[in-house]
């Protein structure tokens, strides 16, 4: 079953003669449970891809069709909730908040929700990701390997069934990189999650599942990785 | 006066209990269809999901407590269908390791049989009887090296062994994986180049792991040609120490980086050499079994290089203390 299916995807900016075509006609599936990698040069156009696939903006054409459900068809505060409940989000710039502590990033996502927590498994994220002893420290004390895996955490935490992940390696150090790419394939695995993850780094494209090759906001390249 | 405030008093405290009683049951009755219907709400989500119906009728995206339990339910039902079809899939694999076994073990076999017919021949030559049997004894080996790897493979499959990933120092995992080595990089002059730092304490099943690193060595010897160098090198990550191993061998094509780990797939280049197909497989499967993983660079015609990531054992422990 493809849990995340694009169909025909596009976004234009501006009106002709001076149109931009970010995307232009992107069409493509996601199996459950895959890893996929989303590669491209700047300017290719991914990124613009993982806001559509995320519905963080709008598509001027096509549909993107989430478990059987089209965003298009959601209002902007159910469009919020689909979110919150169903997609994880990684950053490149990690994007926590700063006034709250580790932890309180970690269930941000959860207890907005209005929800307890489910401490087992948080209990379980935060053992794996390796972050235990960081709970109570403020993010801006945290290196940025360390940053990064808190903001992994916080996009595991409501047990989402995608995870998106825009050039998540993007600030690191290679030698970090290696071990936050690692953790996001082991969580995925152990948490039963489809992870999409934009980047311009081969190196990085090559652990995947499935790597798809864009350019010029069209895909141009997709196929099964190591 | 006296009986007319008594009166007065009782008359207003039966109405008072009175409409209070009136409330608080209408309160009550409210409460109770609410609490029926969304009970009634519930049971009709559930309807749905057994109907296969939950994509049209499930509202999941609104702030009540009946779309989270909805929600809830379609995640229950997500996660459930995997499971079914996760089962499906391996089913279909177990169908297709068997054709593919059968297939391997075909050809061996239908040779064996034909030069036994010609080696038990009584007009041929000695000479010609003493090169039956070297193929026999070449076709004989290929059969056990194939039914050894696939013994490996099925117990590993059907997970009768089970990984048990414990502290191990990389010293050991290099030992047991490179004594086994050593001998064929000598026939073929190839030096071994180790740069690691053998204090590592790592996180995996030793047994498995030395055998996952052997088979990458053992690609890295067979591909390689006489008197090339392969390198090891470990580099401690925080979480993971990666192990690298290089060659100058005959190298991967880009194109087929990606079908490399893939049971019994081998590229046509490497036809000349001696192999089934199953060596990085198993490796990759060994890997992810303990959570470490496996990067493939494929460098055509400067060899390949090799990464299998392994868990620091230390930052395990710190980090589950």
């Amino acid at each position: 079953m493809s849990i995340l299916v694009t169909e025909n995807l596009k976004k234009y900016y501006g009106t002709e003669p001076n149109i931009v075509r970010a995307l232009d006609g992107v069409s493509l599936s996601v199996e459950e449970g895959e890893f996929v990698a989303v590669v491209g040069t700047s300017g290719s156009g991914k990124s613009t891809l993982l806001n559509m696939m995320g519905g963080l903006d709008k598509p001027t054409e096509g549909e993107v069709i989430i478990a059987g459900k089209k965003l298009s068809g959601l209002n902007d505060e159910r469009l919020t909730i689909f979110r919150r409940r169903r997609i994880g989000f990684v950053f490149q710039n990690y994007n926590l908040v700063p006034i709250l502590n580790v932890y309180e990033n970690i269930i941000l996502p959860v207890s907005l929700d209005g929800e307890r927590p489910d401490e087992e498994y948080i209990r379980q994220i935060i053992r794996l990701l390796g972050i235990r002893d960081k709970l109570m420290d403020m993010p801006n004390n945290l290196s940025g390997g360390q940053q990064q895996r808190v903001a992994i955490a916080r996009a595991l935490a409501a047990k989402p069934a995608i995870l998106l992940c825009d050039e998540p390696t993007g600030n690191l150090d290679s030698k970090t990189s290696q071990d936050v790419l690692g953790l996001i394939r082991m969580s995925s695995r152990q948490f039963n999650q489809t992870v999409i993850m934009i980047t311009h780094n081969e190196e990085i494209a090559q652990t995947a599942d499935r790597i798809i090759r864009i350019e010029d906001g069209k895909i141009t390249e997709s196929r099964w990785g190591a | 006066m006296d009986q007319r405030a008594i009166l007065f008093i009782t008359v207003s405290a039966i109405v008072f209990f009175g409409l209070l009683g009136a409330v608080s049951a209408g309160i009550w009755l409210h409460m109770r269809r609410k609490y029926i219907s969304f009970a009634e709400e519930t049971c009709r989500s559930i309807d749905a999901v057994l109907n296969g119906r939950s994509a049209e009728e499930l509202d999941m995206d609104e702030d009540t407590l009946l779309s989270k339990v909805q929600m809830k339910l379609k995640r229950l039902e997500e996660i459930t269908a995997a499971a079914a079809r996760k089962s499906e899939a391996r089913e279909q694999e177990v169908q297709e390791i068997i054709s593919d076994l059968s297939h391997q073990l075909k050809t061996p076999v239908a040779n064996i049989i034909m030069y036994c017919d010609t080696a038990m021949n009584p007009v041929i030559t000695e000479e010609e009887r003493a090169k039956c049997m070297a193929v026999l004894k070449n076709q004989v080996g290929k059969l056990d090296f194939l039914v050894q790897a696939m013994i490996r493979m099925s117990r590993l499959e059907q997970n009768i062994i089970s990984l048990h990933p414990d502290t191990v120092p990389l010293r050991n995992l290099l030992d047991r994986a490179l004594q086994s080595i050593r001998g064929k990089a000598a026939e073929k002059k190839i030096s071994l180049e180790i740069l690691c730092d053998e204090d590592v304490i790592l996180l995996c099943d030793e047994k498995w792991t030395a055998e996952a690193l052997f088979n990458v060595l053992d690609n890295a010897i067979k591909y390689s040609p006489f008197g090339s160098r392969v390198a090891v090198r470990c580099e401690r990550l925080e979480i993971y120490t990666k192990i690298e191993i290089k060659d100058e061998g005959i190298g991967i094509s880009p194109e087929h980086a990606a079908d490399v780990c893939k049971r019994f797939f081998r590229e046509e280049k490497a036809a000349k050499t001696e192999g089934v197909g199953i060596g990085l497989y198993l490796t990759r499967e060994i890997l992810e079994k303990e959570n470490g993983y496996l990067k493939i660079s494929p460098r055509e015609r400067a060899g390949t290089a090799v990464s299998v990531y392994l868990l620091n054992a230390e930052e395990f422990m710190n980090a589950s203390k």
